[in-house]
This record gives structure tokens, C-alpha cells and sequence, in this order.
């Protein structure tokens, strides 16, 4: 008896089960879609707290001031985040707590902010310590959290730190913080090499020729420049050591132009015409050559390493009109990337190796462009502001800076995000700049 | 030994009678059993296309609805619509003849004129359609020999009232027939397009208020989802009477993990929504994220 009540009860089972799988398409719940494309925002919404005073010093209370300024600056600068206004704060944790379990998230999260940053400082004997942190506000984390001691001259350097640690986490990059810019800028009618820090301040002069200067290009490791200079009469390249006072001249007969410093190590590739016509040459950092990477009919010109530097992208002549070139060096295999429009030059090569910008002419106007070297697929960067030339990548590869001439014909560094949006100016000193060359991010 | 036999037999009796007993409620069991299976496995076979009617009254007012389309007059809705459809056309058109044919009415009817009848005989005789009625007055002339003044006078009243008569059912049924047509084609037009006529399904509204909404909340940057490709991710949510997203699950997960946290915030920063549509207690509905577009 007993095993047939077992038995009934897993004949009634199965045929339970039977029966549910074969209703189950029946009563298959046949979900709606809704399909988004296009995202509203492409900056995330970041707030940035009042800091913390720990001892309450009229000094803590002024630098903490100018911490929050510098650090809402550059967060500003990336393409990817934006501060809001504190005005929309429903709490502040500079009162109640800087610390994961002192932050009341909900508070953030209902005005939209996608990140908090709470900072406190205290300072002692001339010397700061900043404790800052990055919070996900929708996942109630903690990001990033770091500790920043030194002099209170080294505030800025501190904050910018700590943007680079926070890019480094959301981008998987350092950013731009640590960065420089050199570009060329006329003083009293003559052109000179100027260095500013990411965003356009913290200006340098580095030649004083009083002649024309050109081309400025980093090093890899921001300690050497190499730029081209007729203060000699020809034009030459100067290689320069930043810190020390040393470097070198390349001055072969004829024209030396358009150095490139090979990535993550100190040669350079320039072109020389001392054979009678433009050719690409890779060069030590005294100037000898130690290879000729080009030999064709018409000038090459404008040579740009590729991020692992075992290719360079230049501007040839070899068919007639000026288009971009990619070679390898090891094979010598030379593949042309543009063939729309007459004149396309100055082309750089991303730092992930992914895509080329470059400048294009199209009906008389001058404008930047990039291509994806795959696809080879352009995206016109800049239009209907001037002429745009020069573009030279960000260490990260989201911005590109570039000379314009839109501001009332006088030419002006700017910048952009590598999308293209974002375009606004970056140095403001007094003559006309150009021929920007953004350095690599590291220390 | 009788009495143990007696015994023995007793209890032999009483096991006969148990088994005999299981035996009877198991058959019984069994016959239940496969009696509702039957009528189970014949209603999944008979009612395989059986779904459960839609909650969604046939008229539903919401709030949301001002993001549609005003709801459009009649003669608008008539206009508006192409004269390819030609249904609509076809409707006012009949709708003019419907009120046209009684204006028409007096000008048939004789009855204003009954004393002038020579001339209505003169307008008649005009009339080749009348020329029947005549005819047949004629041959019952002859039949009645008194007073033929008077009976003619009598015959055409009766013949006039005759005509009338017929007209008048004429009208009306043709009326009728107008009437029936156009009710059939104007229910036949609504059930076939009852809400395109005012826009859209009130769920069709709430569905592009809701990707509106997840859209304006929707925080994406290529440079922190470095993508080299078109990605999607799905997330199903569930919507309850009161606008208020109850679950948010990752239907599919595009593999980076920026893009999904994105589309996932996006979700949370809308909630709540506004009120579902009135009938609805509830609503799933898959959300796909693809930031195209983007450089």
C-alpha cells in the first residue's frame, strides 16, 4: 500500500511537470523592449565636498579652499567628469564624516551624482596632509583613498595626484595630470619654445634664440626637447636636456626638420635633404644616423612613431600631392592611409595605437581629422572655426591639442576631447602659439 | 481445534476483506486519477491558443497621455486621415447624403400642393418615371362610369398618397441601409484602429516616457567604457502600479563592465516613474542599452 501511494505520488509528479513544461510556452511571458541609443550625458556628474578641517587653522582653512579649486579644475578638464554645483548638496560631510561608513549615499545619489569625493587636511609646521577619497555613490564604495603629505607648496602636485589615481581607476590610464605641453610662441616677433602643464598653466620659456623655433617634441621621459631653430642660420634641431645643461646639434647639410623622439627610448627619427631630397632618418641622441628609414622620389617629411615604435606615420610627396604614409621599419612595407583630398599632413599616431590624426585641406579649409587605421574610416574632428592644424594626442588618448586660428585669425593652442567635442582654448598668454606636443604622462 | 479452525478462518476472512477493501479504493484512486488527467491533457490539447484576457480596459485615462497626441475631433480625424484610407471619406460623404435626403423630402411630397393638381399632373407627365401611376388610372377609368371628375380627382389623391407612401419607404429604407453601412465601417474602422486614431496605446505612451526618462539619466563616456565595439546590454525591470521599479535583473551583460554599471545607474536614477496606466497592476519590460553614435 505504502508503495503505491509512492508510486501514485511520482506518477502525479511527472505528469504535473509534463504538464507545466507544455504550458509553459503558452504562458512564456513575451517581454516588451525598449531600445536606448543615445546617452544623455557623457560626463559623469562628480561632487566634490567641502574639506575637512582637522584643527581648524585659519592656513588649513585657505588651503583647503585651494585644494577644492585645483582639484575641481582638473577633474573638469577630463572629457569624462563634470562637478556639480554645491548649491544642490543635501548634506556635508566636511561635518558629518568623510569616512565609507560617515557618507549618507542616498543623499548623493537623489541629486544625481555618480561619484563623491570627501578630503580632509591638516597641517602642521608648514606641512599638509591631505586624506581624500573617491566614493561610487550608486554601489556605496570606496574607489579610491589616499594620503597626501607635503609642503604647501606642493598642493598642487598633491591634488593632481590624486586625479591621476582616480583616472588611473576609472580609465585604467594615468591621465593627463602629470603631463606637459611644449608649443611654439612668439616673443616680441620672434618664435620661442614654451612649456605649460596640462592645462595651460604653469607657463615656462625654454629657448631664448631670439630667432625662429619649431617643432618642439618630448621625450619620452619629459627630459629632453628636441626642437628645430634657425638661429644659426639654417635650420638646424636642437636636443635638449631640461635639467641639466646639456644636449646636442643636428646639423647635416641642408634642411634637418621635424623631429620625433622614439618611445621609451632616447633616438629620434627627422628629416634630413642633406642627400638632395627629404628623407626620414632615425638618429641617436647626438645626431648620428643610425638608419635611413625612407628613399623615394618626392619629399618625406613630419615622421611620428608609432606607440611601440616600430613604425613611423609621415607626410610623402612620392605621388605628387602630400598624404600620409605608414612604414615599418623593420620590413620597410610603406602603406598609404589617405587618398581623399590634395593635401593631408602633420599626422600623429594615437597612444594606443589605434588610430592617426591628421590634417586635411578640404575646400581651402584646414581642418583636423582622425582615422582609424583598420577601417581607415576618417571623422573630421574640427570644423567651420578657422584653420586647425597641428594635433598632437594626449598621454591618455582622450584629448588632442591643436593650434587655431579661430579667435580672430590669430593662431592659438586649444584642445578637444578625441571625440571632438569639448574644443576650447588653453594657453592664454599674449603673441600667437602653435605646433603643440603633448608629453607623456610619467614622472 | 474447531474453535481454532473457526479462528483461523475468521482472521483469513478478515484479511480477504482488507486486501478486497485496498484493492476497491485503489481501483477507485486510479479511476479518479486518470478521469482528470484526461480532462487535463484534453483541455491542453483543445485549448493550446487559451491566454489570459488582457487587464487593459478599453478605454484607460492617464496623466500621461499629455505627451501624446490631443485626442482629435471627428471631422479632424476625418480630414487628417489620407485619401488613400478612403473609409473616412467615405463616411462623411454619407454622412452629407444622410442629411441631405430629408431637405430633399418636401420637394417629393405632394402633399403641399394638393389643391393645384393640374399642374402637379403637368410636372408628372414631365416625369418619365410617373408615367406607371398614370397608366393604371387610366385603366381604372373606364371601370367607373359616375362621376369621373371626382373619382379621378379621388384616384390621383390616392395614387399621389400611394407615390408618397412609397417614396417615404424608399427613403427610409435606403436611410437604413445608409445608417447600417456606415455603422458597420466606422465599428469595423474602430476595432481595427482604436487607438492609432488618438496616437498611441497608452503603454506605448508610458513606453517612451520611460525610455525618455532612462535616457536623460543615462551617463556614458567612451573614454571610460573603452569600447572598441557596438556593445548592448539588456536589463529587465519590473514596473509596479505606482511607477516604482521593483527589480532590476541583468537579462544580458555586455561584457563591459562600465557600460552595464551605466545602463544599471541610469535605471535606478529614474526610478520612480510615473504611475503605471490605469488597469495595469504591474509591467516587465526589457531595457537595451547600445551606445551608438559615439566616436
Amino acid at each position: 500500500m505504502f508503495n503505491k501511494i509512492i508510486l501514485y505520488i511520482i506518477f502525479c509528479f511527472l505528469s504535473l511537470s509534463f504538464s507545466v513544461g507544455a504550458l509553459s510556452p503558452a504562458y512564456a511571458k513575451d517581454y516588451d523592449y525598449i531600445n536606448i541609443s543615445n546617452p544623455f550625458l557623457r560626463k559623469t556628474p562628480v561632487a566634490v565636498t567641502r574639506f575637512k578641517y582637522f584643527n581648524g587653522h585659519v592656513a588649513e582653512i585657505e588651503d583647503a579652499g585651494k585644494a577644492k579649486e585645483i582639484l575641481i579644475k582638473a577633474l573638469n578638464f577630463t572629457g569624462y567628469l563634470k562637478t556639480m554645483n554645491p548649491a544642490a548638496f543635501l548634506s556635508n560631510p566636511a561635518e558629518s564624516g568623510i569616512q565609507l561608513g560617515q557618507i549618507r549615499f542616498q543623499d548623493w545619489t537623489a541629486i544625481g551624482a555618480e561619484m563623491l569625493i570627501t578630503g580632509g587636511i591638516s597641517e602642521s609646521k608648514g606641512k599638509v596632509k591631505f586624506e581624500l577619497r573617491l566614493f561610487d555613490t550608486f554601489n556605496t564604495k570606496l574607489l579610491v583613498g589616499k594620503v597626501y603629505t607635503g609642503p604647501r607648496s606642493q598642493i598642487r602636485k598633491m591634488i593632481h595626484l590624486f586625479c591621476s589615481e582616480i583616472s588611473y581607476k576609472l580609465t585604467g590610464k594615468w591621465g593627463v595630470f602629470n603631463s606637459k605641453i611644449a608649443f611654439i610662441s612668439t616673443v616680441n616677433g620672434k618664435k620661442e619654445v614654451f612649456t605649460s602643464d596640462f592645462d595651460g598653466t604653469n607657463l615656462k620659456q625654454i629657448t631664448f634664440h631670439k630667432s625662429i623655433c619649431l617643432s618642439p617634441s618630448w621625450s619620452f621621459d619629459k627630459k629632453w626637447l628636441a626642437y628645430v631653430s634657425y638661429a644659426r642660420g639654417t635650420p638646424q634641431i636642437f636636443i635638449k636636456n631640461l635639467k641639466e645643461k646639456r644636449g646636442s646639434i643636428v646639423n647635416y647639410k641642408g634642411m634637418n626638420i621635424s623631429p620625433d623622439w622614439m618611445p621609451g627610448q632616447l633616438k629620434l627619427a627627422a628629416a634630413l635633404s642633406f642627400s638632395g631630397d627629404q628623407e626620414i632618418y632615425l638618429l641617436t641622441l647626438t645626431g648620428k644616423i643610425i638608419k635611413r628609414v625612407t628613399k623615394s622620389w618626392g619629399i618625406d617629411v613630419s615622421p611620428r612613431f608609432s606607440p611601440d615604435g616600430k613604425k613611423i606615420v609621415f607626410t610623402s610627396k612620392r605621388t605628387g600631392t602630400p598624404q600620409v604614409y605608414i612604414k615599418d621599419i623593420g620590413t620597410s612595407r610603406v602603406q598609404r592611409l589617405t587618398f581623399k583630398g590634395f593635401n593631408n599632413t602633420s599626422a600623429v599616431w594615437s597612444p594606443d595605437g589605434k588610430k592617426i590624426a591628421y590634417v586635411g585641406i578640404e575646400k581651402n579649409n584646414i581642418n583636423i581629422f582622425v582615422m582609424d587605421i583598420v577601417s581607415k574610416m576618417s571623422v573630421q574632428l574640427t570644423m567651420n572655426a578657422g584653420d586647425n592644424e597641428d594635433p598632437s594626442w594626449s598621454p591618455d588618448g582622450s584629448m588632442l591639442t591643436f593650434t587655431s586660428n579661430r579667435k580672430g585669425g590669430v593662431s592659438r593652442i586649444f584642445v578637444m576631447n578625441a571625440s571632438g567635442s569639448d574644443q576650447r582654448q588653453l594657453v592664454r598668454i599674449k603673441g600667437r602659439q602653435s605646433q603643440p606636443d603633448w608629453s607623456m604622462s610619467k614622472n | 481445534m474447531s474453535a481454532q479452525n473457526k479462528i483461523l478462518s475468521n482472521s483469513r476472512e478478515s484479511l480477504f476483506n482488507s486486501v478486497e477493501h485496498s484493492k476497491k479504493t485503489g481501483t477507485v484512486f486510479f479511476t479518479v486519477s486518470l478521469f482528470i488527467h484526461i480532462l487535463f491533457f484534453c483541455g491542453l490539447i483543445f485549448f493550446q491558443d487559451f491566454s489570459l484576457p488582457k487587464s487593459l480596459p478599453p478605454v484607460i485615462k492617464i496623466d500621461l497621455v499629455s505627451f501624446a497626441p490631443e485626442p482629435v475631433s471627428e471631422e479632424a480625424q476625418s480630414e487628417s486621415r489620407s485619401p488613400k484610407d478612403g473609409i473616412p471619406v467615405k463616411k462623411s460623404a454619407i454622412k452629407k447624403k444622410i442629411k441631405k435626403i430629408p431637405t430633399i423630402k418636401p420637394d417629393i411630397s405632394l402633399k403641399t400642393k394638393p389643391k393645384n393638381l393640374k399642374e402637379l399632373m403637368a410636372q408628372k407627365k414631365k416625369k418619365p418615371e410617373k408615367k406607371k401611376p398614370e397608366k393604371i388610372v387610366k385603366k381604372t377609368e373606364p371601370k367607373k362610369e359616375v362621376d369621373p371628375e371626382k373619382v379621378l380627382k379621388e384616384a390621383r389623391e390616392q395614387l399621389e398618397e400611394k407615390i408618397e407612401e412609397q417614396n417615404q419607404d424608399r427613403l427610409a429604407q435606403a436611410l437604413n441601409r445608409l445608417e447600417k453601412k456606415v455603422e458597420d465601417q466606422g465599428a469595423k474602422q474602430k476595432s481595427e484602429t482604436d487607438y492609432s486614431q488618438t496616437g498611441y496605446k497608452p503603454i506605448d505612451v508610458y513606453k517612451m516616457i520611460l525610455g525618455s526618462a532612462i535616457e536623460l539619466n543615462w551617463v556614458f563616456n567612451d573614454v571610460l567604457a573603452q569600447m572598441d565595439q557596438n556593445l548592448e546590454v539588456r536589463i529587465l525591470i519590473k514596473i509596479l502600479k505606482s511607477g516604482v521599479i521593483r527589480d532590476i535583473i541583468y537579462e544580458t551583460r555586455s561584457g563591459n563592465r562600465y557600460l552595464d554599471e551605466s545602463a544599471k545607474k541610469a535605471i535606478k536614477k529614474t526610478n520612480p516613474l510615473p504611475q503605471l496606466p490605469a488597469g495595469m497592476n504591474s509591467y516587465d519590460v526589457v531595457v537595451i542599452f547600445t551606445p551608438k553614435g559615439l566616436k
